[in-house]
């Protein structure tokens, strides 16, 4: 009978795969400048650090005390000793596609029947490998040659597998974004200049992991291995997404022309995104009419599904808001506010005489449109930058730290048996249609920027995708910036009043 | 010396298409096209030999062939697949000497065909069978044991072509097979393409050596800043672009004068005379050459030889690069590095002279 399988074509492709990969290792085993190091710091360098750790110990323990060099000194040198042939390892992956560049090698490859998935799995097995079993055997070996000089094992084993996870992961990340560089570089000494932020971003992480470690903060070392797992994910896909064997090919120089900068943003900033898209020459020449009418609404469309996602943090975040307000410890600091009378309206600082005037906002006193307009804009921008550098993730949580007390308050609100919606559609709906959409959309398109680096469109290079990103992001500033304004004038005007009204109060 | 028997002859039906097709290729990297709408044919059994430039546009045209680059437009049928929706279907029946041998030097040549035969996915038996015979048959089966960072400029490219043929290709793109080979090693690899050719393989052949691509190619292509702007037999190019060919007759005696009945003669137009025997073109040698045989020896004069003057292709060449160097560069300029060319060189002999 013949075996059906799961995902047809997937065995071949591995085992295609794995002959890249073995050619890949037998070259890299062949290599003495690589294999060097390796040995130097997976046998050598751990029997030197557990031949002193040894005699120093009675010392150690004298002047640290027992508990901290047993639990915590020995277990992070295992850890740190893990990560220390990562960083040498990484030479074999940043190799990967350019050092085949450069000695020519890679036509030939790319010649032979394998698709870009099977390349780019062959090749990051292949720097994967060394890179992992590295750093788990100098972990190892420094455990056993210090039990083996009559120590106990310097890390109890639940703690140990925590630390080879975290240095497989860490491993597996490190290789990721240099195969990443790796396939974007024109030489070998540009990819290594790039490892740098590779390397930087690691070495916190290590010495993040020692406080946590030295603090006895475990479960802060599993909240990295999942944060790691995550970005080791997105470096993944991004790899997989924007390999491109022609970039690979034709790529010839790193030269910075910032002439070509600016003319790749003109080119974005002329071209309506559908026709940027699609590769298009312009059409329609650029009109404030052409803007409104083609640009924004095109990049409404365009935007709608990370507008989603953010649009579903916020409401998750009011959900989680509403079931935390449950919470008895929440109960307790809200008996101990006595918001019976003010969640009622009556009481509402906005609808006392003299109220509003004892609010300042961005030194306007009172509420005012321009202290409202240049706080949100600010704020927009502030969430926007955060979600560039942070995948959207800061972004998003601003925005729910926003809207949070929203949740609290409705919260609140069904706990004491009152009608929140005349609050709600009173004091949030009237500014709150236009504030909304705007925040939603200016941290849509921050989010589109950083995942543009990750997924670009259709024939983008990654820059030319970073750079379409950013367009769209500062095009639809053109949308978010006066729908900001007329929210700032309705909340000062007009909320108000309506608030007050519907709540039984009076401005 | 033995021809390659591994490579079986594969026999192409009248009706079959042929094995290398492009359609109009435009290949554009950002605002600059290197390659602008190239067709081509190649059938079976045949060479087609692609001249230029560097930068002129060849490796491009054979890396989309390749399915190595996609074309910005047009399209590519390498053995009837479609060069960008069957990508590895193309891969799998081309073999591609790039213009750099590019080998793995901490491997040796048997271990670096096997990897290549693997991911061809030959049979291991066949694939060790025909390593050995390739290897023999170019003359590498003695340094097999040595790492290929230890070859020699020829050994190399000798080693990449023989990776090329490891899993007996229908198609062929060959960049630069003879640069940096010994004549004899240049022999062998040109009676492999040869042999290659017998077997009904389509082979394009990307060369700068002019006498390489006059021997070997059916077809020639000439290719400048992208395009293909002449394409034919060497006796068609020569043919259009050098005139019609050129015949030298030798007498046995002074020749004072040439005999009015010969220059009288249609299609015949004199071009030089010397002491004994002159120069004459003929667009229809097969009618005029004998007329002309027959009224010298009318009028008394014996022919000791009547011979086609040789053209060579370069000569071809030259003239269209000529034309696309004048074209490409202000006339003025031409001139001026000419003269200052002119002048070193004369200042050079006197400078010898004075010697």
């Amino acid at each position: 009978m013949s075996q059906v399988e799961l995902f047809p074509g997937t065995r071949s492709s591995i085992s295609r795969a794995l002959i890249v990969t073995r050619r890949e290792l037998r070259d890299t085993l062949r290599d003495w400048r690589v294999l060097s190091p390796i040995i130097t710091l997976v046998i050598i360098l751990p029997i030197i650090l557990a031949a002193i750790l040894n005699i120093l110990s009675p010392d150690l323990i004298r002047n640290l005390g027992r508990a901290t060099f047993y639990d915590r000194l020995l277990p992070f040198t295992t850890l740190a000793i893990g990560f220390l042939p990562m960083s040498f390892c990484l030479v074999i992956a940043l190799e990967t596609f350019v050092g085949e560049k450069e000695r020519n090698s890679l036509e030939a490859l790319m010649s032979a029947p394998l698709t870009d998935f099977e390349l780019f799995l062959g090749k990051y097995l292949a720097a994967t490998l060394p890179t992992v079993l590295a750093s788990i055997f100098a972990s190892l070996s420094f455990g056993l040659v210090f039990t083996l000089m009559g120590q106990p094992f310097p890390v109890e084993p639940g703690l140990l597998l925590t630390f080879l996870a975290l240095n497989i992961v860490q491993a597996l990340v490190m290789v990721a974004g240099s195969v990443l560089v790796s396939t974007h570089t024109t030489s070998v000494r540009a990819a290594n200049i790039m490892a740098s932020f590779i390397i930087l971003p690691m070495s916190l992480c290590v010495q993040f992991e020692a406080v946590l470690l030295l603090n006895n903060l475990q479960i802060g070392l599993y909240f990295m291995l999942l944060v790691l797992l995550v970005i080791l994910l997105l470096l993944i896909r991004a790899g997989v997404k924007i390999f491109n064997r022609e970039e690979i090919i034709a790529r010839e120089g790193d030269n910075v022309s910032f002439k070509g900068i600016l003319r790749g943003f003109g080119y974005f900033f002329k071209r309506t995104p559908r026709e940027a898209l699609a590769h298009q020459k312009t059409g329609l020449r650029w009109t404030p009419w052409r803007f409104y009418r083609h640009d924004i609404p095109q990049l409404v469309g365009l935007y709608r599904a990370p507008a989603l996602v953010v649009l579903a943090a916020i409401v998750g975040g009011i959900v989680v808001s509403i079931w935390v307000s449950y919470w008895p410890v929440v109960q307790e600091f809200r008996d101990s506010l006595n918001l019976g009378d003010s969640l009622g309206g009556t009481q509402n600082p906005i609808c006392q005489p003299n109220g509003i005037n004892s609010i300042s906002i961005n030194g306007f006193q009172g509420i005012t449109w321009q202290g409202l307009f240049i706080n949100n804009t600010v704020s927009v921008l502030i969430g926007s930058g955060l979600s560039i550098i942070s995948l959207g993730v800061a972004g998003i949580l601003l925005l729910i730290v926003s809207t949070g007390p929203v949740g609290f308050v409705l919260g609140f609100f069904f706990q004491l048996s009152l009608n929140p919606w005349p609050l709600l559609a009173g004091f949030i709906l009237p500014h709150g249609l236009f504030e909304l959409p705007a925040a939603i959309l200016g941290i849509a398109a921050a989010l589109k920027i950083s995942t543009s680096l990750i997924a670009p469109p259709a024939g983008m290079s990654i820059g030319q995708s970073f750079q379409f990103a950013i367009v769209n992001y500062i095009k639809l500033l053109g949308l978010i910036v006066p729908l900001l304004l007329i929210a700032a004038i309705i909340e000062a005007n007009i909320t108000p009043t309506i608030g007050c009204w519907l709540t039984g109060g009076t401005v | 010396m033995a021809s390659l028997d591994l490579l079986e002859f594969v026999p192409a039906s009248d009706s079959s298409p042929p094995l290398i097709e492009a359609v109009n290729l435009l290949k554009e990297f950002g605002e600059f096209q290197a390659v602008k709408g190239v067709s081509l044919k190649v059938e079976a059994g045949q060479i087609l030999a692609l001249l230029g430039h560097n930068g002129a546009g060849k490796t491009t045209t054979t890396r989309m062939l390749a399915a190595i680059l996609t074309p910005t437009s047009g399209q590519a049928r390498i053995g009837g697949f479609d060069t960008v929706r069957q990508p590895l279907e193309v891969r799998k029946i081309i073999g591609h000497l790039t213009e750099q041998p590019g080998l793995y030097n901490r491997m040796r040549v048997l271990e670096y065909l096997q990897f290549f035969g693997e991911l061809q996915r030959v049979p291991p038996k066949l694939l060790k069978e025909r390593s050995e015979e390739l290897l023999k048959h170019f003359d590498l089966w003695d340094t097999r044991q040595l790492r290929m960072g230890q070859y020699s400029k020829g050994m190399r490219q000798k080693a990449a072509l023989i990776r090329a043929l490891i899993h007996e290709p229908k198609v062929l793109f060959l960049d630069e097979p003879t640069s940096a080979m010994d004549p004899f090693s240049a022999r062998i690899v040109r009676d492999a393409i040869n042999d290659l050719k017998q077997s009904q393989r389509a082979i394009i052949l990307c060369t700068h050596n002019l006498a390489e691509a006059e021997q070997l190619a059916d077809r020639i292509a000439i290719i400048r800043k992208g395009e293909i702007i002449i394409e034919g037999t060497a006796e068609q190019l020569k043919q259009s672009l050098l005139g019609a060919p050129h015949y030298r007759v030798e007498l046995n005696q002074p020749l004072d004068e040439i005999p009015q009945a010969v220059i009288t003669l249609p299609h015949l137009k004199v071009l030089e005379t010397f002491a004994n025997g002159f120069v004459y073109e003929t667009a229809e040698p097969a009618a005029t050459n004998p007329v002309v045989l027959k009224r010298l020896l009318e009028s008394g004069l014996s022919v000791v030889t009547l011979s086609q003057v040789s053209r060579s292709l370069e000569s071809v060449y030259l003239k269209i690069a000529g034309e696309g160097f004048a074209a490409e560069h202000n006339r003025d300029e031409v001139e001026q590095s000419m003269l200052k060319e002119i002048t070193k060189t004369s200042r050079n002999s006197r400078k010898v002279g004075k010697m």
